[in-house]
């Protein structure tokens, strides 16, 4: 089918497991992955989105800061011509105790499509992209 | 500065200390000379150095929980809380990741933002911004001596405002931080950074103030290691920092919570680190041993939790550890509370209590898996050591770029990323592909057969074994297979 995702953990993150298995698991659903690794900026997800014609960014954040790291991605994904990339983000993705909902709204708030919680299962947010792409 | 395994000279650290304290305005408020008076008029009580030796000589195994936030009240009141309702032995000082990386504008932005809203936006306390001042008044507010852990490769800043300020260890690691940490740092600029800090804890150490170095190595990746790779990775770190004068180190020792194959591995780790600090002349009276709880992935389910907990705890004890690394039952959850990590603390030395005065039995399994991980080290460091002329850091650099060693699921671009990992049917971590690492043909067999057992009872693919070994501490037995066996 030929859909590529960018992949990567962002700001100053040094987890990988999390986004090496669901770049794996990516790969095994038929998707080119494009795997930035660890401590990645926001310039380098939007460079690689730009230059592999990304049809999604997958952002990995495990150290509770993602909301200063992934704040101003999608104004600069349009800037860069990215308008319609899929921005999904999952982990630990705030440093204190609060309700799903609300950590799922302050994310959704600066422009991301998916919100996923610890411990969702790979397959789940492939099954999200097929639909968000229309493959299903 | 060319990469050498030499003491620096005090021109070169001068000019490098006043290269790092420019860094940010708060570096102007350190002078060595004065902070020497400092520590030096510091109770024992408040020195890592002092605890260990206490704990060599008692045969304690000492508590190490963690934590950090943003703000001097918040994070008073946590290390008060994990010193009074934990009994910790050891208290721990977590820089935000923005200050481990010399981000301080984000830092300052994130400490101001905690303030603003009254709860931490940062994941540690950002001590360079807060300054020396501000530290000390931190430091003086407990009775335990205290570790920044400042687990990131470029850290000369921050660990220099620790010291100062009066904490009395600081991670350290020459080649392990850079990489499992970053993607671009160069190998070669990551070992002479963290020269820096080794050479910090001599120039104090000749002055007659003992500071330790934690050497993190492999831990820190959240992976599962071989336990020669922990022991190699351990003996590299450890060997350079020696060279610049560090007497007092803590290493790291993986465990895989298996109790045969890491009480050898840790056995191995500690006599071989002996060996090489011999073979070149170091004095290794000031070694010491750490065991980190699981650093994967945790369960959100507390109990599952608790379980990891006491587990590793039994290893470490058993294993003759001198330093636990605590984590809380809320680790799944995402940043623990502080009462959280105390319970942690509370929970280890709940088993510490009760393994008092036991030891492992000797067994041919012991013996045979020593020996194994004993020459798989060796061939590692010596390999090392062979590739550098006998120089271990321009040694560990050509090794990497040969694939002669590799650190476990590596992000660093310096690694080749040949070699995998995954466990047998027992758990114990085996190599599922060495790649180029220099073993002979009967140690790569001996890893192939063990894997092939698991691939026979599990029924498994090597790549899923793998994913499944990544995902948790330990997979359950594959459902349907279970289901045929009742």
């Amino acid at each position: 089918m030929g859909k590529t995702v960018v992949i990567g953990t962002i700001g100053s993150d040094c987890h990988v497991v999390g986004n090496w298995i669901m770049a794996r698991s990516l790969e095994q659903a038929g998707f080119k992955v494009v795997q930035l690794g660890a401590c990645v900026s926001q310039e380098e997800f939007i460079d690689a989105a730009v230059e592999a014609k990304a049809d999604a960014i997958f952002v990995s954040s495990l150290y509770g800061m993602g909301l200063f790291d992934s704040e101003g991605l999608r104004e600069k994904c349009i800037e860069a011509g990215l308008k319609d990339i899929l921005l999904y983000i999952g982990g630990y993705l705030v440093t204190t105790r609060q309700e799903w909902p609300d950590i799922e709204k302050q994310y959704k708030d600066i422009g991301f499509d998916r919100v996923y919680p610890p411990e969702t299962k790979p397959a789940v947010a492939i099954a999200d992209l097929k639909r968000d792409l229309g493959l299903s | 500065m060319k990469l050498e395994n030499r003491r620096w000279t005090d021109e070169e650290f001068g000019q490098a200390f006043r290269e790092v304290m420019s860094l940010y305005p708060t570096g102007r408020e350190v002078d060595l000379d004065e902070a020497v008076e400092y520590l030096r008029a510091l109770p024992p009580e408040k020195s890592v150095p002092a605890a260990f030796d206490r704990a060599k000589r008692d045969g304690l195994l000492l508590l190490n929980p963690r934590g950090g936030v943003a703000t001097l009240e918040a994070m008073t009141q946590l290390l008060l809380c994990l010193q009074n309702e934990g009994g910790a032995d050891i208290l721990p000082v977590e820089p935000d990741s923005y200050s481990r990386r010399n981000m301080f504008q984000e830092a300052a932005a994130g400490l101001e933002e905690s303030q603003r809203q009254g709860r931490s936006m940062l994941n540690g306390f950002p001590l360079p911004i807060h300054g020396v001042a501000t530290c000390r008044r931190l430091t003086e507010s407990v009775q335990r001596p205290l570790v920044c852990r400042s687990a990131a490769p470029r850290t000369q800043f921050v660990n220099t405002i620790a010291f100062v300020s009066g904490i009395t260890e600081a991670i350290g690691s020459a080649t392990g931080l850079a990489l499992c940490m970053e993607y671009g740092l160069d190998l070669a600029q990551a070992i002479q950074d963290q020269q820096y800090t080794a050479r910090l804890v001599g120039w104090f150490q000749e002055r007659g103030v003992a500071l330790g170095l934690d050497v993190n190595n492999t831990v820190a990746a959240g992976t599962i290691a071989e336990p020669s790779l922990s022991i190699a990775y351990g003996v590299i770190d450890s060997l350079i920092a020696a060279e610049q004068g560090a007497r007092y180190q803590s290493i790291s020792y993986q465990p895989n919570h298996h109790f045969v194959q890491d009480l050898a591995g840790m056995r191995a780790q500690m006599k071989l680190a002996q060996h090489y600090f011999t073979k070149f002349g170091y004095d290794w009276s000031g070694l010491s041993q750490a065991v980190h709880q699981w650093n994967g992935p945790f369960p959100r389910d507390p109990a599952r939790a608790y379980a990891i907990i006491v587990l590793s705890t039994a290893i470490a004890y058993l294993g003759k550890a001198r330093r636990i690394m605590v984590k809380s039952c809320e680790e799944g959850l995402g940043v623990p509370t502080p009462q959280a990590n105390a319970a942690g603390v509370r929970a280890t030395r709940q088993v510490v209590d009760m393994l008092r005065g036991q030891e492992f039995p000797e067994s041919p399994q012991l013996r045979e898996e020593q020996a194994i991980i004993e020459t798989e080290g060796r061939l590692l460091i010596d390999k090392v050591l062979e590739v550098g002329d006998g120089d271990i850091a321009v040694g560990a650099v050509r090794a990497h770029e040969a694939g002669l060693i590799e650190f476990p699921f590596s992000i660093n671009k310096a690694n080749k990323g040949q070699m995998l990992l995954a466990r047998d049917a027992t758990g114990a971590v085996r190599f599922l592909d060495p790649g180029h690492l220099p073993f002979p043909k009967e140690i790569r067999q001996f890893h192939q057969e063990k894997l092939r057992e698991r691939q026979r009872s599990e029924g498994l693919e090597p790549l899923e074994m793998l994913v499944r070994d990544l995902r948790e501490v330990r997979a359950p037995f594959p459902e349907a297979k279970t289901r045929r066996l009742v």
